[in-house]
């Protein structure tokens, strides 16, 4: 069979249930691999001049060149399968998983699945091993339709520390993730789409220059606002929006951005709950759209109408529909975790 | 040398190992050195000195090694008729130490077996050593083999320049590489392709991107 690398290095079977990991790791959060942020709050208006700006009603929006129309999204199911121990007997966790990126298209009223990709990958650090042995593994993974990945130790962390390397193997298969949604993005990168996550994590996949992306974030981990434009994000009303600021993180495009209010809050949720960031590549809304606001009320508002309805959906209040759906599509082009750890296990004899 | 046009297809024509496909990308190194009488070995802190002394312990004839070198390589050859030994610095990284032990074959591929005139040799080992790189810029340029101007190379450049000519033609094969671009098409390329490229392959980032160059296949984005 080939797959007796797991085997030789003590490997057993692990339960389902959650470590706590004993760091907090921001690049887990939508906004977290980035260094720090330079922000340009006075880009539109003045900051002191800030107030919210309705974007409904907006004039010949159905045809608007520029509607979205392609939506992309990724998954990573997984986790950690087993544990081995190396040959100077560090403890490695072994992650299985399954990761895929999806593109749904609307046309004529009608959203499909444009293109997917899935791939079932085995993640782990394997600097600590025989190259040759590796390389077997492997291979011998191909055979049977796995993909191994070789993750790299944190920087500046120790190796020994098993909950880091249990970080490092998922951000390992993450990051793969998001080439995959990187790859399934830059087939039609001309076609007016959205994102789910910010840009920058897709860069190179479109063109910064003349491609009409946009990133919705969802998750705010970092705050960009001064204090009343804080207070103003907090306050919108569905429909509104904040005005746009630059941002540049130094990994990837220069965004221009703008929070947007999806639905209202009537909940008890978190005040800034139902909101949305907005990500557009700078350069391309300064040159191919002539640095237009109203390119900003008209593409808040198509993101408005698509706007996820689903109450029953958890994540309805910051989700669009479309990437509701191409999450559902995505989700049932996967095998049955299951079933993976199963044939996993079986073929590695563990 | 012997004149064999391709010797990466001549290695596989003579061992009967499979090449790899773009469904199975990886090239199997390993099967391949096990096709010779031929052993690697990965040793941390890789030196002359140690390797010399590795080798008198198993009574291998060691005269021509430099026993005080203490320079640190990133590879090291060892042929004779009886033995043939691979070694590799096993603190680099994986990718780093396939192409050191690909470029380590390359040297016992066509400088030792294509040159051994029928009958075989006298018994007098074959010594390659390859210093490991002291910068990234130096790694960059060691594996760089579309950029060197072959009329005046010595003969030993020659020789290191053919043995990368041969990694990186063993490991990324062109048709398969030519055929994976084409996959990707159109619009992901430039880094994107590299970080995937390199990870079906199991190469490095910037082993694929030289090897993307050279074939005019790379292109920032």
């Amino acid at each position: 069979m080939g797959l007796y690398f797991l085997r030789t290095y003590g490997a057993s079977r692990v339960s389902d249930h959650p470590t706590p990991s004993p760091f907090v790791n921001p690049d887990l959060t939508d906004e977290g691999d980035q260094p720090d942020p330079s922000v340009i709050l006075d880009y539109e208006i003045d900051r002191k001049s800030w107030k919210a700006r309705s974007v409904l009603g907006q004039n010949g929006l159905r045809n608007w060149d520029y509607f979205p129309r392609r939506f992309v999204d990724g998954k990573d199911s997984g986790r950690v399968v087993s544990w081995i121990k190396s040959p100077t007997g560090k403890k490695i966790p072994v992650r299985l998983s399954q990761i895929g990126a999806v593109v749904m298209r609307m046309e004529n009223g009608q959203l499909r699945r444009e293109s997917y990709l899935v791939e079932k990958v085995v993640a782990f650090i394997t600097e600590l091993f025989n190259w040759e042995e590796i390389e077997a593994y492997a291979i011998g993974l191909n055979k049977y339709g796995f993909r191994m990945l070789s993750c790299q130790p944190p920087m500046g962390h120790k190796i020994y520390d098993a909950g880091t390397l249990r970080q490092a193997v998922e951000d390992c298969s993450r990051n793969e993730m998001l080439q995959l949604e990187r790859l399934v993005l830059a087939k039609y990168f001309n076609v007016p789409t959205i994102v789910d996550g910010r840009l920058a994590q897709k860069a190179g996949a479109f063109n910064a220059k003349n491609s009409p992306v946009a990133g919705i974030v969802k998750t705010h981990h970092l705050n960009y606002l001064h204090e009343s434009g804080y207070e103003l994000y907090q306050n919108l009303k569905p429909g509104e929006r904040t005005p746009a600021f630059q941002l540049a993180t130094g990994y990837g495009p220069e965004v221009v951005s703008w929070f947007l209010r999806l639905t209202g809050n009537q909940r008890g949720e978190m005040p800034g709950w139902g909101v949305v960031r907005v990500e557009i590549p700078a350069y391309y809304f300064e040159h191919e759209q002539g640095g237009n606001w109203s390119y900003l009320d008209k593409l808040s508002e198509a993101i408005w109408l698509y706007r996820c309805q689903d109450v029953t959906y958890s994540r309805s209040a910051v989700s669009l529909a479309p990437i509701q759906r191409a999450e559902e599509s995505l989700g049932a082009c996967f095998l049955a975790n299951d079933a993976i750890e199963a044939r996993f296990y079986h073929l590695n004899e563990i | 040398m012997a004149y064999v046009t391709d010797p990466v297809a001549e290695l596989y024509r003579r061992t009967g190992v499979k090449p790899p496909t773009p469904l199975r990308p990886i090239t199997p190194m390993g099967e391949l050195i096990g096709s010779f009488n031929l052993m690697q070995l990965e040793l941390a802190d890789l030196t002359q000195k140690l390797v010399t002394s590795y080798l008198a312990s198993n009574s291998a004839p060691v005269s021509q090694l430099d026993v005080s070198n203490d320079d640190p390589l990133a590879g090291f050859l060892y042929a004779t008729r009886r033995q043939a030994i691979i070694f590799v610095r096993n603190t680099d990284p994986i990718t780093r130490r396939r192409f050191s032990a690909a470029h380590e074959l390359g040297h016992y591929w066509l400088h030792y077996v294509l040159q051994k005139p029928p009958g075989g040799v006298e018994d007098t080992p074959i010594i390659f050593v390859d210093a490991a790189p002291q910068t990234e810029m130096e790694e960059t340029e060691e594996i760089d083999v579309s950029a060197k101007n072959k009329a005046n190379l010595s003969q030993y450049e020659q020789r290191e320049y053919e043995a990368d000519l041969f990694a990186a033609r063993l490991l990324m094969p062109t048709k398969l590489i030519q055929a994976k671009v084409e996959l990707y098409k159109p619009g992901f390329e430039g880094e994107n392709l590299v970080r995937r490229l390199a990870s079906e392959l199991l190469v490095s980032h910037q082993a694929i991107r030289i090897r993307l160059r050279e074939l005019g296949l790379f292109s920032h984005k």
